[in-house]
């Protein structure tokens, strides 16, 4: 399925209409849709073939139109004045399980479109809904249910012979009505006794406001048809009686899996539902919000998404970072109150989590587990909390005694949601396992950037669920929940002698010569101490240790990178936090993700990954929850130091891509005011600066390198011989992030090293072998 | 409304510098026609109006400190400033600090305000009947703007894929005005736009019909026309009324030429079964009514004013659409709302277009678009006030209305093709001996003037400094043979630096 264009549709909108600038557009005119008379009080345009919509953010309704479509398409751009958004396949599926119907879709679109809806479009949605989302596996009772309210599908599902298999036959005591076939009938579960997180309990009530409260009952019932309320007719009465019966059959809970493939096959995916209030064989948990904490209105409505109709849905939901995705996951968890994993990348997030826990849940000490390489140990009682990284439970290599019963003590047990952090790392084969090996009744995403330079995102929409929410970066930033930065791109002219060993040189020893630019240090310089005159807290983000080190021992600061020992670099951190005599710090890659640092207000970044948008973003949101945001005027500062002229341009725009098109823009610096008139900067004259040349030409290949195990597919340096070559020989096409030179895989993998660097100074902990087996099956 | 570049008022002034530099005699002549004079009344300003006028019925000089008594103190010196230019134009003679107006151009101006004199000079209308109802004014308007249009577009110029143009050319008479005025050149695709004509383009109607009358006008001094004899005409065809029929019979054969080069602008309508009866369009007559520029700028929304006639509701509201219809956001992507294929055409020349509705189109300012654009001539400043006169009412409040860094983005692109240099160098090069050529090599080396070396190659490249007169020198003395081993180069110094 896709948008292909049946051209012979058109004649029914109109004859095309024939000027001199016909033929400029190609494929992309299609003035011959007929823009309805009142068009101009309706905010979009669809394009056909494509599945574009082009939305005016200006228009009064553009608001209810946003939150429409966010739910049934992609987010493209979200800049100031005109939004694009992208109608796909997924898209679609996300909008039919946050319960969208078919024709809900198609009416609210034409509703608010200038133009027809194109039949093209009609039939892409009429095909990718139609089967999306009428089937729901549910867990009752610890028993499987496939369950739709349109029983002819049931038929459909059980003429399968792989499914007929898997059947199991009701017996007396079921509630609702069974007919001849076999097919229980129940009434659904009314959608407005659903609590989120206990948020209606008085006590909790009581401390937010009452605006607050109003959004929250509205938000479920408003989630998920957005729109189709913008102007409510009749109708919806009619659909929702309809929808108020299921219909379902029981499967054998050893063809759980068998039944889920076989029905992606037949084009009939499953959507899994949780349905946590009525499983009465699973104990609670003693877990809620605590009275104090109060949940912002973007959060509940991703929430709302995710318990819509009183049960929980497996999906992913997009936050920026600081926009406080911890307590999303938090809230969700205090809903389902039944035992709960999480999963995060790496032991200092682990840590992370279960201070969260203890801030804003009432959960108690001993209820939390932890799962680490250093910690093991289990929750007292029947229910409680696992917090562990994704590489604990996925290792399959011998493991110690201890570890051994841990993961069997998971592997045991049926949990009522899995929470995975920072979902987008984890590599797909990494999910499968974790996936499969354990039970859960839902699973939750977390991440802040939904792009890959490779496609595996797709792959998440099956292995977790569709994205039920993603919101707008600059929106939060506009209200104050994440605070505004100034990006700006700083060109650092290349000396002549650089510029002409840049040209010499090979390959990889470029970076390390655009990265070394005398001219860069000199602005890296000359920024942190503006921005230190300025009372800002600074990080510098250095990719490559060898230019790292040199970096910030040059100007004596603290650096951290994989090789830092874990006392290091928390007395480092802390320094950081609370130190007023060190406000700068040097980080290598360690310090992209889950490095909580509030104080933090300016950004500089010398060298990056190639052309990763989503490590720029990632970057971004180091800053993006500074404490001081709400201060008046407030601006945190992001800083891109390019080196003029060579391939770092390149990937700078490649880099800036994601965040441009959420509305954020990036100002070109060529030339620092005042640079000039302050001597004391490094490397001001020819002599040092050769000799500065010197020292990077004298540097290894090795060094030339980012950091080692970031970017080795073997891993370890030993177990990869070859590959140190195979790194740099790479396409541009492939550096630049557009084949599947995957960041993000390799950052797995540094979760896989359990937040400890495995740099060939340090010995590799533990699983080459599982490295190795899980690279070979790629 | 406001104007923003080319204003209506630098026009005008620019129509004012021509008739200062008219010599006397030809001025008294021009004034000699009751049209004409009037037209010159419109086409200045309030003040010096207000000053023709209460000179108008006075028939004695006026001492000069008591003309600039009318204004207020801080005034004063404006209106003499007035007086001064109204003097240049030949309005208003001054002798021994008294002022009076050129007796002609009063005389004239009596007997068009009364209906005096020679009032044939205002056109003889066609058959003595009133208002023909033969050609509508609607008419009249669609055939103008098609016209006007056609030219407009012939110059934003497009080729298909057939390698064709797209858009049939204009007479000839457009063209070559087109090309005297340098607003397009010729090509090795035929002809092509030109820096000045992107400008052009980018005014509104009433300027850019300016633009092109003084052309013709000088190209009329160039072919010996009877300037005066133009000018009259000019004047007579502002001076007429819309949408009623005029006689051809009384012009002389001067003037019948004119009408048939205006004809191919769109300025004047002939009718083909009646080849004496011709028609002004709103293009000429709305030069004198400053008022009049909503219907102008109607012309380039052709939907509008081809249905309907422009009354002035109407006429503003397409003026309010046509200024601002362009969004440019921070990822430079471009929506424009538009429909007019010559909009759509001038987008097309610096924007990457991506698709179209019937009142929207979508495209994105990119860095192969704009390098193109700016290899046409067209500067990033161009652009960038394009983008800003017709930014949509939604960004119009904010400031600054465009975006910061994609301005500063187009701005690069431009800087980033100027960055070669090329400078003044000598390349030496057939050194007989080797030593001969270390010596001059360690010499220029000690002088600091070496841009580039070869010692394999024996070449040398040195720049063109006050010591290289003493460099040539030198290599004289050194070697004998070299005065004619060399020649300049132009060395391009990005690299080698």
């Amino acid at each position: 399925m896709g948008f292909g264009a049946a051209d012979d549709e058109y004649d029914v909108l109109g004859i095309p209409q024939r000027d001199p600038s016909t033929g400029l557009f190609g494929k992309g005119d299609y003035s011959y849709l007929r823009l309805k008379p009142d068009h101009e009080s309706r905010p979009l345009w669809i394009c056909p073939q494509s599945g574009h919509i082009i939305l005016e953010a200006f228009s009064p309704i553009a608001e209810q139109a946003i939150d429409f479509l966010i739910a049934i398409s992609e987010p493209v751009s979200r800049p100031t004045y005109i939004h694009e958004y992208k109608l796909t396949p997924f898209s679609l599926y996300a909008a039919v399980s946050v319960g969208l119907n078919t024709n809900d879709i198609i009416e609210v679109l034409n509703r608010l479109s200038k133009v027809p809806v194109p039949p093209d479009v009609v039939s892409v949605i009429n095909q990718c809904t139609k089967s999306y989302g009428k089937v729901k596996v549910v867990l009752k009772h610890n028993r499987y249910y496939v369950e739709s309210s349109y029983p002819s599908i049931l038929q459909r599902l059980l003429r399968d012979p792989v499914i007929m298999r898997a059947r199991v036959f009701p017996e007396d005591d079921t509630a609702g009505t069974v007919s001849k076939d076999g097919i229980i009938t129940q009434k659904v579960s009314q959608m407005d006794d659903v609590s989120i997180g206990g948020l209606k309990k008085p006590s909790a009530t009581n401390e937010r406001a009452q605006g607050d409260d109003d959004t929250a009952t509205g938000a479920d019932d408003e989630m998920g048809l957005g729109g189709v309320r913008l102007d409510k007719e009749d109708e919806d009465e009619d659909e929702d009686d309809a929808e108020g019966i299921v219909h379902a059959f029981e499967i054998g809970s050893a063809h759980y899996e068998e039944v889920r493939k076989r029905c992606n096959e037949i084009d009939y995916p499953m959507i899994e539902e949780y349905d946590f209030r009525n499983d009465r064989r699973n104990a609670d948990l003693g877990i809620d919000l605590k009275p104090a904490t109060t949940i912002r209105p973007y959060q509940e409505k991703s929430l709302s998404k995710m318990f819509g109709n009183g049960r929980a849905r497996s999906g992913i939901i997009v936050l920026p970072c600081g926009a406080g995705k911890t307590l999303v996951g938090i809230t969700a968890a205090c809903t389902v109150k039944k035992s709960i994993l999480c999963l995060c990348t790496s032991s200092v997030s682990v840590m992370q989590w279960k201070q969260q826990f203890l801030q804003w849940s009432t959960i108690k000490e001993e209820q939390i587990a932890l799962f680490t390489s250093d910690v093991k140990m289990r929750f007292q009682g029947d229910a409680g909390l696992v917090i562990t990284t994704f590489s604990m439970v996925a290792n399959r290599r011998k493991r110690s005694h201890e570890a051994q019963q841990m993961l069997d003590f998971l592997e045991n047990r049926e949990w009522g949601m899995m929470l995975l952090d920072e979902v987008h790392v984890v590599p797909a084969n990494m999910f499968r396992n974790v996936v499969s090996r354990i039970a859960a009744h839902s699973k939750l995403g977390l991440t802040a950037t939904l792009v890959r330079e490779d496609d595996k995102i797709d792959d998440l929409n099956f292995l977790i669920g569709p994205k039920l929410y993603e919101a707008n970066w600059m929106d939060l930033a506009n209200k104050g929940h994440i605070a505004t930065v100034q990006c700006a791109e700083v060109w650092c002219e290349m000396t002549p002698e650089f510029y002409k060993a840049y040209l010499e040189e090979s390959t990889r020893k470029k970076l390390l010569i655009y990265v070394m630019n005398p001219n860069k240090f000199r602005a890296c310089q000359y920024l942190i101490n503006f921005h230190n005159g300025r009372g800002d807290k600074i990080i510098v983000f250095v990719d490559n240790v060898f230019s790292l080190i040199t970096y910030a021992k040059t100007l004596g600061l603290p650096y951290i990178y994989g090789g830092t020992p874990q006392r290091e670099r928390m007395r480092i951190l802390k320094n950081f936090q609370n130190n007023p005599l060190l406000n700068t710090i040097f980080l290598s890659k360690v310090g992209d993700t889950s490095l909580d640092l509030p104080e933090a207000t300016c950004l500089i970044q010398v060298s990056s990954h190639y052309g990763s948008r989503r490590q720029e973003a990632q970057r971004l949101g180091r800053i993006l929850r500074a404490k001081r945001r709400n201060d008046e005027g407030f601006n945190a500062f992001f800083y891109s130091l390019v080196s003029k002229d060579t391939q770092e341009m390149l990937y700078s725009t490649k880099r800036q891509q994601f965040l441009i098109d959420q509305g954020y823009s990036f100002k070109v610096i060529t030339q620092l005011e005042g640079i000039e008139d302050c001597p004391d900067l490094v490397y001001g004259d020819v002599d040092s600066q050769k000799k500065l040349l010197h020292t990077v030409k004298m540097a290894s290949e090795s060094d030339a390198a980012l950091e080692k195990e970031d970017t080795a597919p073997g891993g370890s340096k030993d177990a990869a011989g070859g590959s140190s070559v195979r790194r740099t020989t790479g396409s541009l096409k492939g550096l630049s992030g557009a084949s599947n030179m995957a960041y993000m895989e390799s950052s797995g993998r540094r979760g896989a090293g359990n937040g400890r660097r495995a740099t060939n100074r340090e010995p590799v902990e533990h699983h080459p072998l599982f490295k190795r087996q899980y690279y070979s099956k790629k | 409304m406001s104007h923003q570049l080319g204003s209506e008022e630098e026009f005008k002034t620019t129509i004012a510098d021509y008739l200062e530099s008219l010599p006397a005699q030809f001025s008294q002549r021009v004034f000699s026609s009751p049209a004409a004079c009037l037209a010159i009344f419109r086409l200045i300003s309030t003040v010096g109006k207000q000053l023709i006028m209460s000179m108008l019925y006075l028939d004695t000089s006026l001492r000069l400190q008591d003309v600039s008594q009318w204004a207020r103190t801080d005034c004063q010196r404006m209106v003499r400033g007035k007086i001064h230019q109204l003097r240049k134009l030949q309005l208003v003679t001054e002798e021994h600090g008294n002022v009076s107006l050129n007796p002609v151009f009063r005389t004239q101006l009596r007997n068009a305000l009364t209906g005096g004199g020679d009032f044939s000079s205002f056109g003889t209308p066609f058959n003595g009947t009133g208002r023909d109802t033969r050609i509508t004014r609607t008419q009249l308007a669609q055939y103008a703007d098609q016209k006007w249009e056609a030219m407009l577009r012939f110059m934003v110029g497009r080729q298909d894929s057939s390698g064709e143009s797209v858009v049939q050319p204009p007479a000839e008479s457009v063209r070559s005005i087109l090309r005297t005025a340098k607003l397009m050149e010729d090509g090795e695709n035929g002809m092509a736009i030109t820096n000045s004509g992107f400008q052009f383009l980018l005014q509104d109607t009433q300027s850019q019909v300016w633009t092109v009358l003084l052309q013709y006008l000088r190209q009329a001094e160039m072919q010996q026309m009877d300037v005066v004899e133009v000018l009259n005409f000019l004047f007579q065809l502002i001076s007429l009324q819309l949408g009623r029929a005029y006689s051809a019979e009384p012009l002389t054969s001067i003037q019948r030429r004119m009408l048939g080069e205006l004809r191919d602008f769109g300025l004047v309508l002939q009718d083909d079964q009646r080849p004496l009866c011709f028609y002004a369009t709103h293009l000429v007559t709305m030069l004198s009514s400053s008022s009049s520029t909503n219907s102008g700028a109607n012309s380039t929304n052709s939907k509008d004013s081809v249905t309907e006639l422009p009354t002035s509701q109407q006429g503003e509201l397409a003026a309010s659409s046509s200024h601002g219809y362009i969004i440019l956001e921070t990822n430079c992507r471009i929506y424009a709302y538009t429909d007019s294929p010559l909009q759509i055409a001038i987008l097309g020349l610096f924007v990457r277009l991506v698709s179209r509705f019937s009142n929207l189109v979508t495209g994105a300012l990119t860095r192969d678009s704009v390098r193109q654009a700016l290899s046409q001539g067209i500067t990033a400043d161009q652009i960038i006030t394009f983008l800003t006169a017709n930014a949509h009412p939604q960004m119009q409040s904010r400031v600054p209305v465009l975006p910061v860094t994609v301005t500063d983005q187009i701005r690069l692109w431009e800087q980033e093709r100027n960055r070669l240099h090329p400078t003044h160098a000598h390349f030496y090069k057939d050194f007989a001996q080797k030593q001969d050529f270390d010596r001059v090599l360690r010499y220029a080396q000690d002088i600091g003037v070496v841009l580039w070396a070869s010692i394999e190659k024996r070449q040398l490249v040195v720049t063109r400094q006050v010591i290289y007169a003493r460099f040539q020198r030198l290599l004289l003395c050194v070697i004998r043979v070299l005065p004619w081993a060399y020649r300049d180069v132009r060395v391009r110094d990005l690299i080698v630096r």
